[in-house]
């Protein structure tokens, strides 16, 4: 059985073979004599075929109606982009023109490159003004921790430091150190009264001494 | 070689391949005209934007051939045989009924047959029996070698007496 179907095989490829040499199938009939039942159902096949070249001819005068057509698709699109730059075709041109070109690779890479090293540039630069930026701000932020004394202003500062707008923060920095220099302000008032009472203190003392030495025990 | 000297000659040459080739898969004539004047009129709108001038080969046209085809079958689906059939009945009664008749028949015949083998197989078969071309053409247009190429004709020839066989034409 498969010797048959590898017999048929190479039947079929002289078949085709001798097809494309410009034989007829009637002479491949004739040169087939021995093999004409094998051989037979795979010519109607291949006849089959061959007649449908002419039943799919094209009619006649289609070619020149199908070109007519195409010539006025052609001119409404010539009229449909007349005065108009397209912006496709420029950078099509520009491609090709480039393309046409030597040293057609080795442009378009270093082109790339240069793209890429002025990307990473613009990048890092920004970058570095943006740490810049975020260093001095938190600069500021460790000496306005450090000027205020209290413990729960200093946490009021920083939470609103981080947290609100420029605007906002600007007010409220306002808001803070007026209160700041109440607060202080109310330190030293209690300051002075501290020290008012030790000179008081110290007066009283002074006055007990001063009666001591004055008066004689032993008179009594 | 001016432009329109090259799609005039393109044209020339390449008409009836592309006619019978849109034929052999649609099925209808009408569709037929219209599919192969896209193809046509893509090729003339590249070669003047001047992206087709170093590509005007037969590999070039049945890609976009086969672009066109599958736009086509996108937007219509595949349509069944019986429908090809009514279709093919009622262009016949239009005119000459009888001189079509045979060749309708035929039409259907060959558009269901082919239908049935693989791409490849229905690739070959329509370049080189349908269209005339030599098997170094199909290479090229395929992208395969001639060997194979030769391989999947007797593949193809062989599945097609099966399906003519069972179809009662031979």
């Amino acid at each position: 059985m498969k010797k048959d179907l590898k017999n048929l095989d190479a039947i079929i490829e002289r078949v085709l073979i001798l097809l494309e040499k410009g034989k007829t199938i009637s002479e491949i009939e004739v040169l087939f004599a021995k093999e004409k039942k094998e051989i037979a159902s795979i010519l109607k096949t291949i006849d089959f075929l061959v007649r449908q070249n002419k039943i799919l001819e094209p009619p006649v005068g289609i070619a020149a109606r199908i070109l007519n057509q195409i010539r006025l698709k052609a001119n409404q699109d010539k009229k449909a982009t007349l005065g108009r730059a397209s912006l496709f075709n420029f950078l099509n041109n520009q491609i090709q023109t480039l393309m046409g070109l030597p040293f057609k690779v080795i442009i378009p890479v270093l082109l790339v490159l240069f793209i890429g090293v002025m990307f990473g540039v613009t990048r890092f630069s920004d970058k570095k003004v943006q740490d810049k930026v975020v260093l001095e701000n938190q600069q500021t932020a460790v000496s306005e921790e450090t000027t205020v004394s209290a413990p729960e202003t200093e946490k009021s500062i920083v939470g609103s430091v981080q947290t609100s707008s420029q605007a906002e923060q600007a007010n409220e920095v306002d808001v803070i150190t007026s209160s700041i220099l109440e607060d202080t302000q109310s330190d030293v008032l209690k300051l002075e009264e501290v020290d008012n009472e030790v000179d008081f203190v110290k007066y009283d003392s002074k006055e007990v001494d001063d009666f001591g030495q004055s008066i004689n025990e032993n008179d009594y | 070689m001016k432009k329109p000297e090259l799609y005039s000659d393109f044209y020339k040459k390449y008409f009836a391949v592309v006619y019978r080739y849109v034929l052999v898969r649609v099925g209808l004539r009408h569709e037929t005209e219209d599919i192969v004047q896209t193809v046509f009129f893509k090729i003339y709108r590249r070669l003047v934007r001047g992206d087709a001038t170093t590509k005007l080969t037969a590999a070039y046209l049945f890609m976009i051939v086969r672009h066109v085809l599958i736009d086509y079958f996108k937007k219509h689906k595949e349509l069944s045989i019986n429908t090809i059939g009514q279709v093919v009945e009622r262009e016949s009664l239009d005119s000459k009924i009888f001189e079509n008749l045979d060749k309708d028949w035929l039409l259907k015949l060959i558009v269901s047959a082919l239908k049935k083998l693989s791409y490849d197989q229905r690739e070959v078969i329509i370049m080189k029996f349908i269209n005339d071309l030599s098997n170094n053409e199909i290479a090229k247009i395929l992208n395969k070698t001639e060997e194979n190429i030769r391989q999947i004709q007797c593949r193809a020839i062989k599945a097609l007496r099966d399906i003519l066989i069972k179809e009662r034409y031979i």
